[in-house]
């Protein structure tokens, strides 16, 4: 019996290359006969091959149809319907790898390059880093899917034999194995898609018929790749047209196995480590370009989404798009310097392009050693951060979740606040053993060096349910068996997770968290039987490890609204939103259309949250948040409001998120949240948000803004420099931006006041902090000044935009007034430590107006 | 003489104060009677009264934007200089009066 299921598609980017492999993984051990059909555009296709689903070129809410038969129908059916609802918009709480990493394009060249006349070259930033190196252009064996000039095609061979298909096809794969082998994370599952595709039976069964029956096997494999490709060429789904360069890696690779290259294919000939630009790279071609080592990659056409560029990124080589190949192509060979954070490619025969390359890297570096929040000259952070981490769904992707866990650390975490641990439960179908379990866990631990690490045991039920165990059907499955419930139930699976747990803990320090909790009576029991298993493993002779914290979600309303009851049996609590968000607004998290009022953030929430963390901390229990809206960056102020100990946020947006704590005044965002807590609706909250000043108010003047003794050469590199240093102290957002800022209003004319004194200057909703910045150079500089003479001392002055920053404004020109003024420039100029330009500045700040003049 | 000026700059934190503060001591240094309103971020500070403009034998305007209620100085003598003119040689402007 024909099975229907009709649904408008959920995913974000329609059926695109991940969802179908995801597919195909999903409904490989079933035998039901399972067809996806767009009733848009009138495709249909078999489930099981991903080149078939691509062609449906299904977009974001295509209405469609998925029709099921055979003997596993009904599974089959209901096994699509929970992927699609858990893949929909706004559903996963994964961060999208597929975003591109820093700052947006800035309009033109740097100042600095500009001001020196240099040639340069603007793109779009997509993998952020900064380079340099002799360009070169991609060779033309690497562009081309065609065989290279050379090549004896095998079918030119004795008797005109046809190559053996299954030989072909078999050491096709064993390479795509050996270029996976290593690769982690994002990566990985670009790299996957490739062997989804050479597992795809239309295109096997087309290739199969070009290699026996046709004349050429060469010419063969290139007609049916093209019939695929102007296929794909056509789709409105931009993703699924990326797709276009997976089948090129295919195309290629099956012609080197049937037609052998002589020579190889590598970036020969490339001598250092050269910068590559070409219109286009596939996935494939950027891994071969990785090995041989480059040092940025230049592209023309792909986007900031395309599978090259996402592996680029992962692979940390710099990349900037939208690069006018012509003109790069005309400097073939020439030396440059890259920053792919600004999408700029300079001429580096030029020594201020070396300089750039320098200042930039100071910069940079310096920022890596102590990150903005660390300069801050305020009070200790709060609440303190840590990271959120998920297990792999693979156990050959473990290296990727030990990778992820030293880079949180590296990255600021103090902790790992939250392991979600059930996504190998789901993938794997079946529950992996404890000694298989001991050492995943055991590995976090140990990557985790000392540092707590916070394990939440299976959050299953739900949307969420391991394929292996027999289930009831719900007609309500996230108000059915969830956590506690389902554990009471499937005890053996807590029970093996909680020796697994325990015999990791003698690795490091660890604490166990339990979700979905109703009654304290389920923490009583949970209790129990994680002694019980302690007893268990002592039996069997494996030493105990010491006691270790017991903890639980808050995330049923019920259990949040009675969290005092808790406190007795409960030694710490964490709050995830995602949940109690869901359950206390009605709001279905999957749901295509409503999921994303749940970022709210409602006031009903937050009245909950407070009350709570209220109450919990009467008792003396750490709290703290590890749902999404602690990676929320726009509520963070109301997050911060409500007293957490510590939040846990996506390895993704931990520096954003330290940086933005750190200037965060605590007393301002309590305030911001008792208002909010009396608004009447998300959209209230939003507003305050948006209005009320939450920031630490920092003195306009401080030792981290005086420099001596710079070393910087030209009016362009003084700007840059006093722009990085505002920006490293925290009190700017954006340094590039501000320098921009800063060159607009030397255009106008110059800030050169005389007297070898420049005050450049800028107002600007960038700036965090307003600032009085002091620098004395160690060489005077040209400045333009309307004395002609070379400039000595830079006094920078940056105003924010928001109400409280405007009572600096009062400050910056009673200073203005006593620049004007040559007592008061002699004083300065005789100044010879930081401490007294300090003193003498606050003074003029705080002294009379002046009297004499020049 | 009753001198008053208005000074204006783009950005209005620091070329229009450090005007107005030239202009009020070399005016002073010279033996005229000074006053400057200053029209920067912060909005127009020390404004000048209607008796004060009518009573002023000139108005100097130092700026680089358009100034703001500039009616208020219709019939007067006005003599216009850009900024950067008032803080290279302000003796100079004034004496050109």
């Amino acid at each position: 019996m024909a099975l229907a299921l009709s649904f408008r598609c959920p995913l974000a980017g329609g059926l695109h290359a991940r969802p179908a492999s995801r597919l195909l993984a999903l409904c490989a051990s079933l035998d039901a006969d399972i067809e996806w059909r767009n009733l848009r555009t009138g495709r249909a296709a078999d489930i099981r091959s991903p080149l078939a689903l691509l062609s449906t070129d299904t977009l974001f809410d295509d209405p469609c149809e998925i029709v099921v038969g055979g003997a596993d129908a009904v599974a089959a059916r209901d096994r699509i319907s929970r992927f699609l609802a858990s893949e929909a918009v706004g559903a996963t709480s994964d961060p999208d790898p597929r975003r591109p990493a820093g700052p947006q394009p800035s309009p033109g060249l740097p100042p600095m390059v500009e001001d020196a006349g240099l040639w340069g070259l603007c793109g779009r930033p997509a993998a952020a880093g900064l380079a340099y190196g002799r360009l070169r252009s991609l060779p033309p064996a690497f562009s081309s899917a065609e065989p290279p000039a050379g090549v004896v095609p095998v079918d030119s061979g004795p008797a005109g034999q046809a190559p053996d298909f299954d030989r072909v096809v078999a050491e096709a794969r064993r390479r795509l194995d050996a270029d996976d082998d290593g690769a982690t994370g994002v990566a990985r599952d670009i790299l996957g898609v490739r062997r989804d595709l050479l597992s795809d039976d239309g295109l096997l069964t087309a290739l199969r018929r070009a290699l026996t029956e046709d004349g050429g096997a060469a010419g063969a494999i290139g007609h049916v790749f093209e019939t695929y490709r102007r296929d794909l060429a056509g789709m409105r789904n931009e993703l699924v047209r990326d797709r276009e360069h997976d089948l090129r890696d295919l195309h290629r690779l099956l012609l080197d196995v049937v037609c052998p290259r002589r020579g190889g294919g590598g970036a020969g000939g490339h001598r250092g480590r050269p910068v590559i630009f070409a219109a286009d790279v596939t996935p494939g071609e950027v891994l071969v370009l990785a090995r041989t080592g480059i040092a940025a990659l230049l592209l023309g056409r792909a986007g900031a989404t395309s599978h090259s560029v996402v592996l680029a990124r992962a692979l940390g080589i710099p990349v900037i798009t939208g690069c006018d190949c012509a003109a790069l192509a005309a400097r073939d060979g020439l030396p440059v310097v890259v920053d792919a954070d600004q999408g700029v490619v300079i001429d580096a025969t030029h020594g201020a392009a070396r300089r750039y390359r320098f200042l930039e890297g100071a910069v940079r570096s310096e920022q890596r050693l102590a990150a903005p929040f660390a300069a801050s000259d305020g009070p200790v952070m709060f609440p303190a951060v840590a990271a959120n981490l998920v297990l792999p769904s693979l156990p050959e992707d473990e290296r990727a979740a030990l990778a992820e866990t030293s880079a949180a650390f590296r990255n600021g975490a103090g902790a790992i606040g939250l392991v979600r641990t059930e996504s190998m439960l789901l993938a794997a179908g079946s529950l992996p053993d404890e000694d298989r379990q001991t050492a995943l866990y055991t590995g976090v631990v140990a990557a985790a060096a000392g540092r707590p690490v916070t394990f939440r045991t299976f959050d299953i039920g739900g949307d969420k349910i391991p394929a292996s165990l027999p289930r009831a059907p719900e007609a309500n499955p996230v108000l059915g068996l969830r956590g506690v419930a389902f554990y009471r139930r499937h005890e053996q699976i807590l029970r093996t997770q909680l020796r697994a747990l325990l015999r990791a803990g003698e690795a490091g320090p660890i604490a166990i968290m339990i979700p979905m909790v109703r009654d304290p009576s389920d923490m009583v029991w949970v209790r129990r039987v994680l002694e019980e298993e302690r007893k268990t493993l002592a039996e069997r002779g494996i030493a105990a490890p010491g006691p270790c914290p017991l903890g639980m979600m808050l995330e049923v309303p019920s259990a949040v609204l009675m969290a005092a009851h808790f406190c007795p049996v409960a030694d710490f609590f964490s709050i995830g939103t995602n949940d109690l968000a869901q359950y206390l607004l009605a709001i279905d998290r999957g749901h295509p259309l409503l999921a994303a009022d749940l970022k709210g953030p409602h006031p009903a929430l937050l009245r909950l949250l407070d009350q709570a963390v209220r109450e919990i901390r009467r008792q003396g229990r750490p709290v703290s948040m590890c749902g999404d809206l602690a990676s929320d960056s726009a509520v963070l102020p109301l997050m911060a409001g409500l007293g957490l100990d510590a939040i846990s946020v996506d390895p993704a947006a931990l520096a954003d998120i330290r940086a933005q704590l750190a200037s965060l005044d605590r007393d301002r965002c309590r305030g911001l949240l008792e208002k909010a807590l009396s608004c009447p609706d998300a959209g209230a909250v939003r507003a305050l948000l948006a209005t009320v000043p939450v920031r630490r108010r920092r003195p306009v003047v401080a030792t981290d803004c005086v420099s001596l003794d710079c070393d910087w050469r030209t009016r362009a590199e003084v700007i840059k420099g006093m722009a990085g240093r505002l920006w490293l102290a925290g009190r700017v957002g954006g340094r590039h931006d501000l320098e921009a800022l800063l060159w607009r209003r030397e255009r106008h004319y110059s800030t050169g006041l005389g007297f070898g004194i420049a005050v450049p200057h800028a107002r600007s909703p960038l700036v965090l902090h307003s600032t009085i910045s002091i620098a004395r150079l160690r060489r005077p500089v040209d400045w333009g000044a309307i004395d002609g003479a070379p400039v000595d001392i830079v006094i920078m002055l940056t105003a924010g935009m928001t109400a409280p920053e405007d009572d600096h404004l009062k400050l910056f020109s009673r200073l203005a007034r006593n620049l004007v003024d040559a007592g008061f420039r002699g004083r300065l100029r005789a100044c010879r430590d930081r401490q007294t330009i300090l003193e003498l500045i606050g003074q003029a700040l705080a002294g009379p107006e002046p009297q004499g003049v020049s | 003489m009753k001198i008053i000026a208005v000074t204006a700059c783009p950005t209005g934190i620091a070329h229009t104060y450090m005007a107005a503060a030239t202009l009020s001591s070399v005016g002073r240094e010279m033996g005229h009677d000074v006053k400057v309103e200053t029209q920067g971020a912060m909005g127009i500070e020390n404004e000048l009264r209607p008796a004060e403009i009518s009573a002023a034998d000139l108005v100097i305007f130092a700026a680089d934007i358009a100034i703001e209620n500039e009616a208020r100085f219709n019939g007067k003598r006005v003599l216009h200089v850009p900024i950067r003119e008032v803080l290279k040689d302000a003796r100079k402007v004034l004496t050109r009066i």
